[in-house]
């Protein structure tokens, strides 16, 4: 007889960190290479110390980023379009806080055809001013409409109540900046922070060593410019107490509490992830079965322990039905007074622990996906290594440790409590 | 190439197993053969509503989630107007559990009045989330009773309101589970790193004993032809107008859905594409814009959506839309561009063949519309698509007579 009652046996899990090659392109350019998969496809990404943080406001760091695919000194924005198309290539750029990146992902055929449009973007852009006119204003009206999103409109005033809104991590893209931003600012953002000498070079997928020859290439004469002007970083300062915007006829709430919380090179930073979790980082997380689950307050909750290059933060956050907006902050409240108070079980941090490097398995599912966690690690100033010390710290927390840790980090009253939307 | 082996068990299961061992994963795919469009009038956003109710416990397992949280695994599902697909990932050597879970609820949910009201509390707070309370949140709840009058897809997948979902009964619970969960009616895909001996004899001890469940009889209304032009004005609190045009075509097994696909990408697929180059960037009338095709089962649409800019008129937008849609009709494209479009096309086939997942819901679906096995021949039928069947299928679908057409004005002053 079947016995549907009884989970059936699946052994442990296990993590082990894989491989990576590092070579010196010009001699003084570090690349990573992660080799392997079984689709014939390439994927080139240059990270550059052109993040947020570096620009005196965000939208000069982002609007740099994007404009170099809309033209460059022998090519025109649609010439640029047409060649990567017709390769069946794709650009894809990213602007952080604490770094910027321009990534080439191409089929390994046509690699050597793509190679020379994405080096000229990379280091001879155009700044074309009626380009830039046109990207501004379809920037800005994309921007108008986010600024109708609860959602946005919530982590907008937390980061600034939590950072400070004139904070590198705690500012946002304001409408002023959209007047602001010319072809001059942008050459001189790009000269101090696009230069290939401050580049960090990951390439992944079929990285056969002719393929290595023609990035190599790319860096062999590289002109010593400018050095990359780093801002210097000051601290936050976290306000503290409630907040409330409301908006009129609100059918929901945007909820977002939280702070400054530890930092990523703090030992305690895995311990402090796992007590995320169980607080509210998966679907069967304390926030998760008490609002949803249990109450049907919302469409979803959860909780974010993340940090910057030089600073964690937290933050719970979830829309709720406008007339469940105290309920729903007075739970939250006793769902971090209960990790304080009361030992987790080893049951329930056992399952958490499984579930997270579950995660992190998938995480690291190919070389595309270990190019990106090795990415992570160096442009945050880590070791590859740390992804080590992370699972073994996962199974050496236990119930002290993440009430230590509650008492400390999850003290709602020195937090920033946000509403948008119904009191 | 993905490799397929495909059999059916004695209760009408459809297994589809592809096996791919770069990865330490497996993935699990259920697909069941119901939607939106299987509701009743006046009983919608049922299949959803159900959907979410699937994860409150079944007959022998409590918690669905538990289970898999304590093995490392993720899961996930989503509905839409023609499915109503589950699925899982897992490190390989758990496979059995998820086996052991998604059978369990294929056999039996444990209908509770508890989960109902849960449950429909969450979705009412999902309608109010993603569709009222979005700018621009509404559209598809306002064009689809437009584009269609009889056929259920003129409700969406949440429902048509709010009080459909809140009214729903636990009775009504009990009889869609038994009339749309069964083996029969479901497609079970493995894809990742299993052995196929082993995957074969776990399927047939969680998923044999599961009785074949008698399925009503799918009769769906047919959409009448449409005889003229549709139009609607809204007004809404939105920053930037917005227009969504659809023209009707083919089901997705039709032989011209290819030509139909590729169409919308040589209208707006990647920088280089028309639209983007002719009215964003030259002409400077949208602010962004996009084809595509809704990829039904049934009949489905083709959809040209974009934001207006600034002091540019509906009318003016639709006159210099329409010059594009008529130039495609008029010519059919040149070489080198039908070649760029079908080596966009080709890496992404190429791309999407590294997630097991993606392979494993690309599988299911198709082995209900077609069979699983053929799905590396459809990438075969898009590179031999010709420039002229592109132009003949510009010729059908851009009709006046065709058109329905949104019309989103944003009254906000900013």
């Amino acid at each position: 007889m079947l016995d549907r009652t009884q989970q059936p046996i699946s052994p442990a899990l296990s993590f082990s960190l894989p491989s990576y090659k590092q070579i010196l392109l010009g001699h003084q350019i570090p690349c990573y290479i992660i080799e392997g998969g079984d689709q014939e496809i390439i994927k080139l990404e240059i990270c550059f110390p052109a993040g947020e943080k570096e620009a005196e406001y965000n939208l000069l760091a982002v609007a740099c980023n994007r404009m170099l695919e809309e033209g460059t000194s022998s090519r025109n924005s649609q010439q640029i379009a047409e060649e990567l198309d017709s390769y069946g290539a794709y650009l894809s750029v990213q602007v952080e806080k604490d770094y910027a990146s321009v990534s080439l992902y191409a089929l390994t055929p046509y690699f050597s055809d793509v190679i020379p449009v994405f080096q000229d973007l990379l280091t001879n852009p155009r700044f074309d001013p009626k380009e830039l006119a046109t990207y501004l204003n379809n920037t800005k009206q994309h921007f108008l409409v986010n600024l109708e999103k609860v959602s946005v409109l919530s982590k907008r005033k937390f980061m600034a109540h939590v950072f400070g809104e004139n904070h590198p991590y705690g500012r946002s893209v304001n409408i002023e900046d959209y007047g602001q931003v010319d072809s001059s600012a942008l050459f001189n953002f790009f000269h101090h922070h696009y230069s290939l000498q401050n580049a960090t070079v990951f390439v992944s997928g079929r990285v056969s060593q002719d393929k290595l020859d023609l990035i190599s290439k790319m860096f062999e004469k590289i002109e010593n410019t400018l050095p990359a002007q780093k801002n210097t970083y000051s601290l936050p300062k976290q306000e503290k107490g409630h907040f409330f915007t409301p908006k009129s006829e609100a059918i929901q709430s945007a909820i977002r509490v939280g702070g400054l919380a530890l930092s990523r090179n703090n030992s305690d930073y895995p311990a402090w992830q796992l007590l995320n979790t169980i607080l509210g980082g998966y679907f069967g997380s304390r926030l998760m079965m008490n609002i949803r689950e249990d109450k049907g307050y919302t469409y979803g909750i959860s909780s974010h322990a993340y940090s910057f290059k030089e600073q964690g933060f937290f933050m719970i956050s979830t829309e709720v039905g406008s007339e469940f907006t105290q309920d729903t902050l007075t739970q939250i409240k006793i769902e971090m007074d209960k990790l304080s108070q009361d030992l987790i079980s080893e049951q329930e941090i056992s399952k958490v622990r499984n579930y997270m490097i579950g995660s992190l398995l998938r995480q690291f599912d190919g070389p595309l996906e270990v190019s990106d966690r090795l990415k992570t690690t160096v442009m945050l100033g880590l070791d590859f290594s740390y992804y080590n010390q992370y699972v073994q710290s996962l199974y050496q927390a236990d119930a002290v440790e993440l009430n230590r840790l509650a008492k400390q980090y999850l003290r709602h009253q020195d937090m920033v409590e946000l509403v948008v939307g119904a009191k | 190439m993905i490799e397929v082996d495909k059999y059916v068990l004695d209760n009408g299961l459809k297994v589809v197993l592809h096996q791919d061992k770069s990865t330490p994963m497996v993935a699990v795919n259920v697909l069941y053969d119901v939607g939106a469009k299987d509701e009743q009038e006046g009983k919608t956003g049922f299949a959803h509503l159900f959907e979410h109710l699937m994860f409150g416990g079944s007959k022998h397992i409590p918690s669905y989630d538990e289970p898999l949280q304590w093995v490392g695994g993720e899961n996930n599902a989503f509905t839409n107007n023609d499915i109503t697909n589950y699925y899982v990932t897992l490190p390989a050597h758990s496979l059995e559990v998820a086996l052991w879970l998604e059978s369990d609820r294929m056999l039996q949910l444990d209908f509770s009045q508890k989960s109902l009201d849960v449950q429909k509390g969450v979705v009412v707070e999902e309608f109010k989330q993603r569709y009222l309370n979005q700018p621009y949140g509404d559209v598809w709840l306002e064009l689809r009773p437009m584009a269609y009058l009889k056929h259920p897809y003129r409700w969406p997948t949440i429902g048509q309101k709010i009080e459909h979902i809140e009214q729903a009964k636990l009775q009504d619970v009990e009889a869609f589970f038994y009339s749309y969960y069964s083996p029969n009616n479901a497609i079970l895909v493995i894809s990742g790193n299993f052995e196929f001996d082993q995957a074969k004899r776990l399927i047939e001890k969680w998923f044999g004993e599961i009785p074949f469940r008698t399925r009503p009889e799918r009769l769906l209304p047919q959409e009448s032809d449409q005889l003229g032009k549709r139009e609607k004005l809204l007004d809404r609190e939105v920053p930037q107008n917005a227009m969504y045009k659809v023209f009707h075509m083919c089901s997705r097994t039709d032989e011209s859905y290819i030509a139909a696909d590729m169409l919308s990408d040589v209208l707006s697929r990647g920088n280089s594409s028309r639209l983007y180059r002719r009215l964003v960037k030259e002409k400077q009338i949208f602010t962004s814009i996009d084809a595509y095709i809704t990829g039904d089962i049934d009949p489905g649409l083709f959809v040209i959506s974009g934001k207006l800019a600034p002091k540019v008129d509906f009318e003016q937008a639709n006159q210099l839309l329409y010059g594009e849609l008529v130039d495609l009709q008029k010519t059919s494209i040149a070489d080198h561009e039908l070649q760029k479009v079908k080596n966009k096309l080709q890496a992404s086939h190429v791309f999407s063949h590294i997630d097991i997942l993606n392979k494993a819901m690309n599988l299911a679906f198709y082995e209900l519309i077609s069979k699983a096995e053929d799905i590396n021949l459809e990438i075969l039928k898009y590179q031999k698509t010709s420039a002229q069947q592109i132009q003949k299928m510009a010729q059908h679908l851009f009709l006046e007579s065709k058109d329905t057409t949104l019309y989103y004005r944003g009254i906000k002053n900013n």
